[in-house]
């Protein structure tokens, strides 16, 4: 049965092929309804061609090609920043390949993820109103490519709305925020009120711009002097110059330690550490109350203690004012969520005699928003979904006791799936109306001539 | 009549090759389901067939000691033996090869795995003089002092001894470069020192090793006549029976654990040096003790001590005094008490040293009790074969077989279907009989040209090839499934086994295409990749940074543990993979067959009739190559969406342009647009045939390329040796893809669809 399947797929598929070509001729006299969407939408059909699919495919082989080789030098953040979430992106010739030292020098524009994205939509799109027949014959033709539209949006959307963070629990702790991996807030604590903490979280687009940051709940104003998303920092000796940044911290702990903050550029690669770095000068009316330096630990700040016990004071840095405690710190930016989560074990198993591991495992409470809890097991390729958010297995430490959770949120995550359906339809329409027609055509002629 | 019986040669020739005992493996499709027969004398040989059965656990699979043998020595030599060098009045029973050693031509003999094994565990002193270590880089054999010319490649642990210092420093040094940027030298002498410590911990794995303690430090610890010595004991075990002895005599009186007894100093001492000897054992030859629900192997020393729940460096950070109270404290408990809470220490005192280590030592006082019978019984074994008792050597290892095999329970069902297996060799026998049928189908052809004359043996050799390559994929998918069945996986699990599949299911397309187009293109070009994706198999196989263990049958990582996507995604992408490399073969077909017909003027009588069917062979390649592609869009795409669903499902996102994914993808987009090329009709049959063949380029990439970046989640194959040999390889489709597009002075002829 299989085996005639495919014959009579792959002749068919020529016949097809000889009617399609005949269709682009044609149908516009024979079928009515195709040449009257002609006739509606002229501009479109520049738009439809099969040309500028076969081009639009083509470069983007080409953007994936050299997408996936920039991977191994700035990592796939980097490239996506820098190809599949942009228009264009300029690229280089690898220096450690054949003739680079000649070829690195020229600038190679490429077409861009959004760029191609969005014109193979068009593309698509137009076709579809302009080329395609809306007959049940080709129905099987237009899901598929109804599906590869969808496909396309949704990845479109989960590129510019998908968002990426980390939850680390200690074992036998809760937690109920997550951390992004990305990006930094300052956040200023006051918790003068032993049992209530009132916080007040400056975004790093506010820090970007720099100035000076006023705010209604705070009773002084900010002031940023120096801010940055990674930084080197080490511990000067005595007499050694500081950097432009450190020389002006005249309070907490970049002074008491003496860091040397110098700038550096965001690292995009996949391992890479970003110690974000601010300078912030705190005012009261006309008065200066010092100028702090905080830099936030992509791990979370609670590694500072960890790290370097003389710096574990970068995660609260006390000050006092007008009789209130607050705290000044820098961290990853943070979401609190109305649910959360207690680690009870952890397990990591290795199968034995190796050292390749076969289980990780978190076994954790979840306390919901209505006071119930739930027990659940996270451990690889089952992740804990709850409330939009996908919280998976992400790393472990067994001797320090915590687990990390990579939390995705991706409110279009049910789009691929419904294009999925869409192809498979479409393809299954395909091959059985294929199969019946040379089912049919076969008990018509049982002897065929042999091809 | 004559074609008849010259089918049924083939199809005979067909089953010899693919399943038949022949000289060039050593088990046939028969020893399946034979029980073991004892093919040798008891009283005479060694019987190393059933040695090879015993069950281990090594790279976290149980295997039989076969598997143990023949990997270990594929990661040493790249080949299943050793070599070793005839002695002057000897006269081999086996065939001599003859290799260089000291510039003089040296007459040598084959050691099967088994055999070298054998020596290694029970008579290191011999092994060492057999050709083990294969070092072909010529720095490093400078820096043993040999040439490759006059000293050859192979060489024994004694060749090397001398030198091993040297070794180690240099490949330390090398070893703190990066991975991608280490040269050849560095790579080859880590290679070199990697394979030197498999082989000394190998020797140990049964012995450990003898440390060198002074005879001073000895007397002064009252261990003296403890520890074992060779000239009044008969087996190692009696060292740890004595030890038992002082471990029992600890738990009865735990008041003695303090700092500066004897009796526990004199503890301390063994599980100190047993802890050291753990370090020292390639695989784990003691199964599981009865009521252990958890299936748990141990090494020697492990079974005796248990092993170190931190690194031992830990141990100079630990509080001595406090340690000895933790342990003291636990010695008091009743057994039961007693693994509950080390159970509860293991779990929630990782970071207090002295109670971890406590643990360790009061399980090894007064939980673990006797010497196992394993150990026992190897050590009669080694003694037996030292001795040459070959009856008694016979009769210990029938005895350890049943109880090993005991104590394994259900993982060691395969342990003969696999040893049968190893020596079965399918993807070997698959292999030659595919290059047996490549040329079958490339004399077919010749002989086609000649027309009418020839036609009935045409038919009959077409007819022939067909049915060769029939019962050689029953081979091959035999071979398959017997890795499903001993793994108890799906067919793919890393890229040897795609390599595998890819050939296969190639074949298996050729084979249905040839069913119903039989002129021998389909087969020719099926057997040539079958051929080359297991000779490719092969080198993976050989690959130290992919298959450090030398067994292709690894385990799982966690992330890739599970079956049902292994068996969908994993498949499905493969399949799409073999596809667009069989439309890319064809389209080679198409490029070669257009290049050699135009090659030949139509003038002769030759060109006339080829030029007479050249319409109809391309019309019929060209139907070919569109209808495979179909298949290649349908299983890339399918396989693609099914990686996302299944990166959906486990990480939380479809798509994470991941190097392997953006592989996968642009296999996809290549297959769409040479459909649409050829839909739109801006591509005839050679321009899909030109695109065909750019797409074994393109999938080549997607195969082996992003492994060779080394990043992402699918990085678990990273490779750097194939660098040169892809960057060929695609440089031979462009050559193909110009020859395609070879001006020969007429058109084409368009195909006509009928």
């Amino acid at each position: 049965m299989s085996k005639k399947t495919v014959k009579s797929w792959k002749e068919e598929a020529f016949e097809e092929e000889s009617d399609n070509s005949v269709n682009e001729k044609k149908t516009v006299k024979k079928k009515g309804s195709l040449a009257q969407r002609r006739k509606l939408f002229p501009l479109l059909l520049p738009f439809a061609s099969l040309r500028l699919t076969l081009t639009l495919l083509s470069l983007s082989m080409i953007l994936i090609f050299v997408a996936t080789l920039e991977q191994v030098r700035i990592g796939i953040r980097g490239a996506l920043a820098e190809y599949f979430e942009s228009f264009f992106g300029i690229w280089y010739y690898p220096k450690q390949f054949w003739g680079g030292e000649m070829l690195h020098e020229i600038p190679l524009p490429i077409p861009g993820g959004y760029l191609l994205g969005g014109l193979l939509i068009l593309n698509l799109s137009a076709a579809y109103i302009v080329r395609f027949q809306w007959t049940g014959k080709k129905i099987g033709i237009q899901l598929i490519h109804l599906g590869i539209i969808l496909l396309l949006v949704g990845q479109l959307a989960t590129q510019a709305i998908q968002e990426e963070s980390r939850m680390q629990i200690n074992k036998g702790e809760k937690s109920n925020f997550i951390e992004r991996f990305h990006g930094v807030e300052l956040a200023l604590r006051d918790v003068t009120n032993p049992t209530t903490e009132n916080v007040v979280t400056i975004p790093q687009s506010l820090l970007n711009k720099g100035g000076v940051i006023n705010d209604p709940q705070l009773p002084f104003e900010l002031k940023v002097h120096h801010f940055g998303v990674n930084c080197d920092f080490d511990f000067a000796a005595k007499n050694q110059p500081l950097s432009k940044i450190s020389q002006i911290i005249d309070r907490g702990v970049g002074k008491t330690a003496n860091l040397n903050v110098v700038p550096k550029k965001e690292d995009y690669s996949n391992d890479a550490l970003n110690f974000g770095y601010l300078a912030v000068e705190l005012i009261d009316g006309n008065e200066s109350m010092g100028t702090w330096l905080s830099i936030s630990n992509p791990g979370g700040n609670m590694y500072w203690k960890i790290m370097y016990p003389q710096l574990a004071d970068l995660a609260f840095q006390p000050l006092r004012h007008q009789g209130k405690l607050w705290g000044i710190t820098l961290r990853q930016q943070r979401e609190y969520l109305p649910f959360s989560i207690e680690l009870l074990d952890i397990k990591n198993e290795y199968y034995q005699g190796t050292e390749t591991p076969f289980n990780f495992e978190s076994d954790i409470n979840l306390y919901l928003e209505d006071n119930q809890t739930r027990r659940a097991l996270v451990y690889m390729n089952t992740p804990l979904r709850h409330d939009g958010k996908t919280f998976y297995q992400y790393q472990m430490n067994d001797s320090a006791n915590y687990s990390v959770f990579q939390v995705i949120r991706n409110p279009s995550w049910l789009v691929p799936y419904i294009a999925c359906i869409l192809v498979s339809l479409g393809m299954l329409w395909q091959f059985s109306f294929h199969l019946f027609r040379f089912l049919k055509k076969n008990s018509a002629a049982p002897k065929k001539a042999q091809a | 009549m004559i074609s008849r019986s010259f089918l049924g040669l083939f199809i005979f020739i067909g089953v010899y090759v693919s399943f038949l005992p022949n000289s060039w493996t050593n088990s046939s499709f028969f020893d399946f389901f034979k029980n073991e027969s004892i093919k040798v004398n008891v009283n005479e040989e060694f019987d190393l067939e059933s040695f090879s059965r015993i069950p281990v656990l090594r790279g976290g699979r149980v295997k039989p000691l076969d598997s143990v043998a023949r990997n270990i020595l594929l990661v040493l030599r790249n080949k299943r033996s050793a070599l070793r060098v005839v002695e002057e009045d000897e006269l081999p029973d086996s065939k001599i090869i003859t290799i260089p050693q000291n510039g003089v031509e040296t007459d040598t003999v084959e050691v099967k795995a088994i055999d070298w094994l054998a020596q290694v565990l029970f008579h290191p002193e011999k092994a060492d003089s057999l050709k083990t270590f294969l070092i072909d880089h010529d720095q490093v054999l400078g820096l043993i002092n040999r040439k490759l010319l006059t000293d050859g490649k192979f060489y024994s642990f004694n060749d090397l001894d001398p030198f091993l210092s040297n070794i180690d420093s240099l490949a330390r040094k090398a070893g703190e470069v990066e991975t991608e940027l280490r040269d050849s030298f560095q790579q080859n002498i880590i290679e070199l020192y990697r394979s030197i410590l498999i082989y000394k911990k190998l020797k140990h794995s049964l012995f450990p090793p003898s440390p060198q303690e002074r005879p001073e430090m000895l007397s002064q610890l009252g261990v003296t006549d403890l520890v074992f010595n060779p000239d009044r004991d008969k087996a190692r075990s009696e060292e740890y029976s004595r030890f038992r002895k002082l471990t029992a005599a600890l738990s009865q009186n735990p008041s003695a654990v303090k700092l500066g007894s004897d009796e526990f100093a004199k503890v301390v001492f063994f599980v100190d040096r047993y802890n050291q000897a753990n370090l020292w054992t390639e695989f784990l030859p003691i199964p599981p003790v009865k009521g252990d629900t958890k299936g748990v192997w141990m090494k020697v020393s492990e079974s005796l001590v248990g092993s170190e729940p931190l690194d031992s460096k830990e141990k100079q950070n630990m509080n001595p005094s406090r340690f000895a109270l933790v342990l003291r404290e636990l010695l008091t408990l009743n057994s039961t008490d007693l693994q509950t809470r080390i159970k509860y220490i293991r779990e929630n005192q990782k970071l207090d040293a002295a109670a971890l280590f406590a643990s360790q030592y009061a399980e090894a006082i007064k939980l673990k009790k006797g010497v196992d019978p394993v150990i026992i019984k190897y050590e009669e074994i080694a003694s037996a074969f030292r001795q040459e008792k070959f009856n008694e050597f016979n009769e210990l290892v029938g005895q350890m077989r049943d109880i090993t095999v005991q104590r394994a329970g259900s993982k060691a069902d395969t342990l003969h279907f696999e040893k049968v297996f190893n020596g079965f060799e399918p993807f070997y026998r698959s292999a030659s009989a595919y290059v047996m049928i490549f040329i079958l189908a490339c004399f077919t052809w010749l002989l086609a040209s000649f027309g009418e004359a020839t036609r009935k043996i045409v038919t009959m050799l077409r007819n022939s090839t067909y049915y060769l390559t029939f019962i050689v994929v029953i081979c091959h998918t035999f071979g398959l499934a017997a890795r499903m069945y001993i793994e108890g996986r799906p067919p793919v699990t890393n890229l040897y086994s795609s390599a595998l599949f890819i050939g296969w299911g190639s074949v298996l397309l050729c084979l249905g295409t040839e069913k119903y187009v039989r002129l021998g293109i389909a087969s020719a070009m099926g057997s040539l990749i079958g051929f080359g994706s297991l000779v490719i198999a092969h080198s993976l196989s050989l690959d130290s940074s992919l298959n450090p263990t030398g067994d292709t049958m690894e385990m799982m990582r966690a992330v890739l543990d599970s079956n049902f996507w292994l068996a969908t995604h994993v498949v499905i992408i493969t399949i799409g993979y073999s596809t667009t490399f069989l439309g890319g073969f064809l389209g080679i077909a198409y490029a070669l067959y257009r290049f050699f017909v135009f090659m030949i003027p139509s003038q002769n009588s030759l060109g006339i009739r080829l030029h007479g069917v050249e319409k109809d062979t391309n019309r019929i390649l060209g139907s070919m190559i569109f209808g495979v592609t179909c298949f290649s869009l349908f299983f890339s795409l399918v396989g693609t969406v099914l990686g996302g669903i299944w990166a959906d499902q486990s990480w939380g996102r479809f798509w994470g342009w991941d190097a392997k994914e953006n592989g996968a993808l642009l296999i996809v987009i290549w297959n769409a647009i040479i459909l649409h090329a050829r839909l739109s009709g801006m591509a005839k049959t050679r321009g899909m045939a030109a695109l065909s063949i750019f797409g074994n380029v393109v999938t080549a990439w997607s195969w082996f390329g992003t492994n060779m970046l080394g990043v992402g989640l699918h990085s678990y194959g990273f490779m750097d040796k194939a660098f040169n040999p892809l960057m060929y390889f695609f440089l031979s489709q462009m050559i193909f893809i110009l020859i395609a597009y070879f001006p020969t002075g007429k058109t084409p002829v368009k195909p006509q669809p009928n």
